[in-house]
């Protein structure tokens, strides 16, 4: 599904060039549950971000199912983005004016329809009392459960998480892997998941750890 | 406190120096509009200054000098005064447009040659062009602004009285200088019916006691002549500036309130951008009254920075229109000290208004105030949860785009009033010379002897004779004239649009003026019975009497044409005055050039303000919703896509804003009207013209947020919300 060869992520300034990510090769397959661990500043971010084209890699190719990456305009990656991609990132990001279920629907571009999806997803993450509510009136594992009710809603083939659970209490944290996990197990789809610690990471079926910008496989579990 | 105000600029360049750009604009427009009103008084009180230096005692006599007025008045003169140096004088007015329909009438005396150093020494006046006029002829020199401003030259001028000019009664022969307004010419210029009287010199204090006892004097012995000197002259004089103050405040207060407003708006969004730094302050220490006073020099160094910077702009316009627009009018620009004192409103109000923005915001408490630095949301957000065009989300649920609804309103709601009060204005001049528009009216002093050419007769539909009444219709800012045609009952039915048998006695009227005299609008009408003719449009009027005076000639034509062939030849003909279609036009432009350039300036300072909050509130907009921006394209929607969110956002706002401003802004001057506008004749508000405007303005405003919109998303990177 990804492949990734020899991709690397330069930050150049005037005195110094500094690697994020240093001439990686990776291949990510249909299905696969992926964990990325690794200290602060790393690299493991910037590698989520080249793979769900939030980021250009300074030199490599990026591709996805067969289709390199970087060669799309960027309206053609806003629309990969909306059909393949879901996106989970530390903080909520949702969008302050909208309800929860506006906030929800936002990916969708044809909102006809949706109603029965967003039902069963908002019933799965318990949200269906909070729908008109607007994000700030929402606690901070609620506000966690609407972004990933949102990375869902469209049924994407790949679901990006970053950090999910830094702001979560455990209770929370773990409600919220445990969603992502169990939508991707039903859908077919691959997690990508990047965490600071290993224990978050610890039962994924694969294993990544990144550090100084280098990638290491870490092991499968069973 | 210094360093903390440096440190604020730094951080803030860009906001300061627009706040500071629009109190300039602000002053500078304002000082520049109320000289264009201190200018007209400047001008008149150049008219009247002339009865500082003199007294002038005059009559009016319809055959030249009346001998026993004048010998009364020698003896006065001679026995009460001692004075016998006085100087026979008769008086003739001219006026003159100051701008527009604003004018002014000054004298032109007829004075012996030998009598005239000592006038121009008395006036510190001197003659800067021509030669000395001829006794026994119409040769007049007269001050230069006067040619200046009549376009007229050397050798042809008006007198004004109407706008039924005539040409040539004077020739000048020269122009005079210095800081009054007068005209000189030889003894006699106003031959038969006229003005006559003395001039009366003496030294200063003196002067005033001569005029006080004069006035006296003349009362007791019931001479009916008037004094002008120089009491009298001040009582003229502070009338007259009242009211040029007046217009001055009045200018002042309007475009105060404009950028009050928008000032006030920016200071708004700038005091809430900083609740989370005053927050942090108040959480370190800082008292509220603190806090108070580092705003209130902020805006203080801003306010003064602006004001000066506007006095500055302003005088350098002012220069600047002086020498292109004043002197060629004929106006002398007057003193600006207090327009530049009343420019003081527009910085000290908004350092008041800013005191009490963040009085509202420090009455909470620190939690609240920390907390409210992140919220963005409006009053109504509550009511509007289940809206479900994305357009409307953000301006319903939010104020982002309060400033620049409120002031898309304001400018809808000044675009109707000004522009139609313009288009109301033109339009009853216009209406008024519906008749005119295949007629034309010749006046002749000798009818008998005046016989149209046969190419104009054979052309003509109707020759008929006829006399014109002039009568003012009262407006909403001024008067303006209506002429009717008086033609006799033996003579009327050349005119079929009155019908088969016009009756003696009637005035036979359109709708529309039957409603103006219903009014009471239209002063100076006799008549017996009043009939509604459906041939009769706009504003038009014809009096069937059974005798008329015959003083001219009613030509009726179907070729438009021909009016100016019928001008030519009056012209040509001498000594007549001609009213047609041309009459109109430059009514037209005479009476609303004043209005037309107030209305003008003021929509476009407006439109200017709009565009500014507009770039403005877009921005803030964009700035504050880059978060937004980013996650919206992160969860897959193009730029253009954003960027349509946008366009509809301001497209709903704008139009919104607009159509409201426009819709209560009719309702309100319908009942403005039917409760004080009685009596006062205004043909419309709803113009096309009002709404072609408005729309025009809107879209443009709308491409500047749009373009601006798209710049910013454009240089949005999707990452960024994560990487901030």
């Amino acid at each position: 599904m990804f492949e990734l060869k020899e991709v690397a992520l330069i930050y150049e300034t005037k005195k110094q060039a500094l690697a994020a990510l240093k001439s990686t090769d990776l291949k990510i397959e249909k299905g696969e549950e992926v964990g990325i661990f690794g200290p602060s500043g790393s690299g493991k971010s910037s590698l989520l971000f080249i793979m769900s084209t939030l980021k250009e890699p300074s030199r490599g190719e990026v591709k996805y199912e067969g289709k390199e990456l970087t060669a799309l305009t960027p309206s053609a990656k806003a629309e990969l983005r909306r059909k393949e991609f879901g996106f989970v990132f530390q903080e909520h990001f949702l969008i302050n004016h909208l309800t929860v279920r506006e906030n929800i629907l936002l990916p969708l571009k044809e909102k006809r329809g949706a109603r029965k999806r967003l039902e069963e997803i908002t019933t799965a993450l318990g949200l269906n009392e909070l729908l008109k509510r607007f994000p700030y009136e929402l606690s901070l594992g609620q506000s966690q459960r609407v972004a990933v009710a949102r990375a869902l809603i469209a049924g994407p083939k790949v679901v990006f998480a970053d950090e999910p659970t830094a702001s979560l209490d455990d209770e929370n944290g773990s409600r919220v892997i445990e969603l992502l996990k169990s939508y991707c197990s039903k859908s077919g789809a691959t997690l990508i998941l990047v965490s600071h610690s290993f224990e978050i990471i610890g039962d994924f079926r694969r294993r990544l750890k990144v550090e100084n910008g280098q990638v290491y496989e870490v092991g499968v579990n069973a | 406190m210094l360093k903390y105000m440096w440190l604020y600029l730094r951080r803030r360049p860009g906001r300061i120096l627009v706040f500071i750009f629009v109190v300039a604009l602000g002053v500078s427009m304002s000082l520049v509009i109320s000289s264009i009103f201190l200018s007209f008084g400047e001008t008149r009180s150049r008219i009247a200054k002339i009865n500082e230096s003199w007294i002038t005692v005059q009559y009016l006599s319809e055959s030249g000098r009346d001998e026993s007025i004048d010998n009364s008045l020698i003896e006065i003169f001679e026995d009460v005064f001692g004075l016998s140096d006085v100087i026979p004088v008769d008086i003739a007015y001219l006026g003159y447009n100051l701008f527009g329909s604003a004018r002014a009438n000054f004298p032109v005396y007829g004075i012996k040659q030998t009598e005239i150093s000592r006038m121009l020494q008395e006036s510190n006046g001197y003659i800067s062009e021509g030669t000395v006029f001829s006794p026994g002829t119409n040769e007049i020199i007269v001050s230069d602004s006067f040619l200046k401003a009549s376009d007229v030259g050397l050798d042809s001028v008006y007198e004004e009285e109407s706008e039924m000019a005539s040409e040539g009664l004077y020739t000048v022969v020269g122009s005079l200088a210095g800081s009054s307004v007068f005209g000189l010419g030889p003894s006699g210029i106003s031959r038969g019916d006229g003005l006559f009287g003395f001039l009366v010199f003496s030294e200063g204090g003196f002067l005033i006691a001569v005029e006080n006892e004069l006035r006296s004097r003349v009362v007791g012995e019931e001479l009916s002549v008037s004094i002008r000197g120089p009491v009298s002259s001040r009582e003229t004089l502070e009338r007259q500036y009242a009211s040029y103050y007046l217009g001055v405040f009045l200018t002042n207060l309007f475009v105060s309130l404009v950028f009050i407003v928008a000032l006030t708006m920016l200071n708004s969004v700038s005091i809430r951008e900083r609740r989370k730094e005053y927050a942090i302050l108040a959480a370190i220490g800082h008292s509220p009254k603190n806090l108070k006073i580092r705003l209130f020099m902020e805006s203080l160094y801003q306010g003064t920075a602006g004001w000066i910077l506007g006095l500055l702009a302003g005088r350098a316009v002012l220069s600047l229109f002086e020498d292109r627009f004043f002197t060629p009018n004929g106006l002398y620009l007057g003193d600006s000290t207090i327009s530049s004192i009343c420019t003081l409103f527009i910085p000290f109000t908004t350092i008041v208004l800013s005191q009490i923005l963040i009085g509202r915001h420090l009455r909470r408490d620190l939690v609240g105030l920390l907390k409210s630095s992140e919220e963005r949301l409006g009053l109504l957000k509550n009511r509007f949860r289940n809206v479900g065009l994305p357009w409307l989300q953000f301006p319903l649920r939010s104020d982002g785009y309060k400033s620049l609804f409120v002031n898309i309103i304001a400018f809808a709601a000044l675009v109707t009033v000004f522009g139609s009060l313009l288009s109301s204005l033109t339009g009853t001049v216009r209406e008024s010379g519906w008749l005119f528009d295949r007629r034309s009216y010749i006046q002749t002093s000798e009818l008998e002897k005046f016989t149209l050419p046969e190419e104009i007769s054979l052309k003509s539909t109707s020759v008929l004779p006829a006399d014109l009444l002039e009568l003012d219709v009262k407006l909403m800012f001024g008067a303006t004239k209506l002429f009717i045609p008086v033609v006799s009952a033996e003579h009327s039915r050349l005119l079929p649009i009155l019908g088969e048998n016009p009756v003696a006695g009637t005035l036979y009227v359109s709708r529309g003026l039957f409603d103006l005299i219903v009014n009471g609008s239209v002063r100076g009408l006799d008549y017996s019975s009043m009939e509604v003719l459906p041939n009769l449009e706009s504003l038009a009027g014809v009096l069937v009497e059974d005798r008329i005076k015959s003083e001219g000639l009613l030509v009726s034509y179907d070729d438009r044409n021909l009016a100016g062939e019928i001008r030519r030849f009056a012209s040509e003909a001498g000594q007549v005055e001609v009213v047609d279609r041309k009459t109109f036009e430059l009514k037209i432009r005479a009476e609303t050039q004043f209005m037309g350039l107030i209305s003008s300036i003021i929509i476009y300072l407006q439109f200017f303000v709009v565009m500014i909050i507009g770039v403005v509130t877009v921005t803030r907009v964009i700035l504050a919703r880059r978060s937004e921006i980013s996650i919206r394209n992160i969860l897959g929607q193009s730029r253009d896509e954003i960027g349509l969110l946008f366009f509809g956002e301001l497209v709903l706002v704008l139009s919104i804003g607009a159509a409201t401003g426009y819709l209560l802004t009719t309702l309100c001057w319908q009942i403005f009207r039917s409760l004080f506008l009685q009596g006062l004749y205004v043909s419309s508000i709803i113009v096309p013209e009002t709404l072609y405007r408005i729309s025009l303005m809107t879209v443009i405003v709308l491409l500047v947020g749009v373009i601006t919109a798209r710049c910013m998303i454009s240089k949005q990177d999707p990452i960024s919300i994560i990487e901030r």
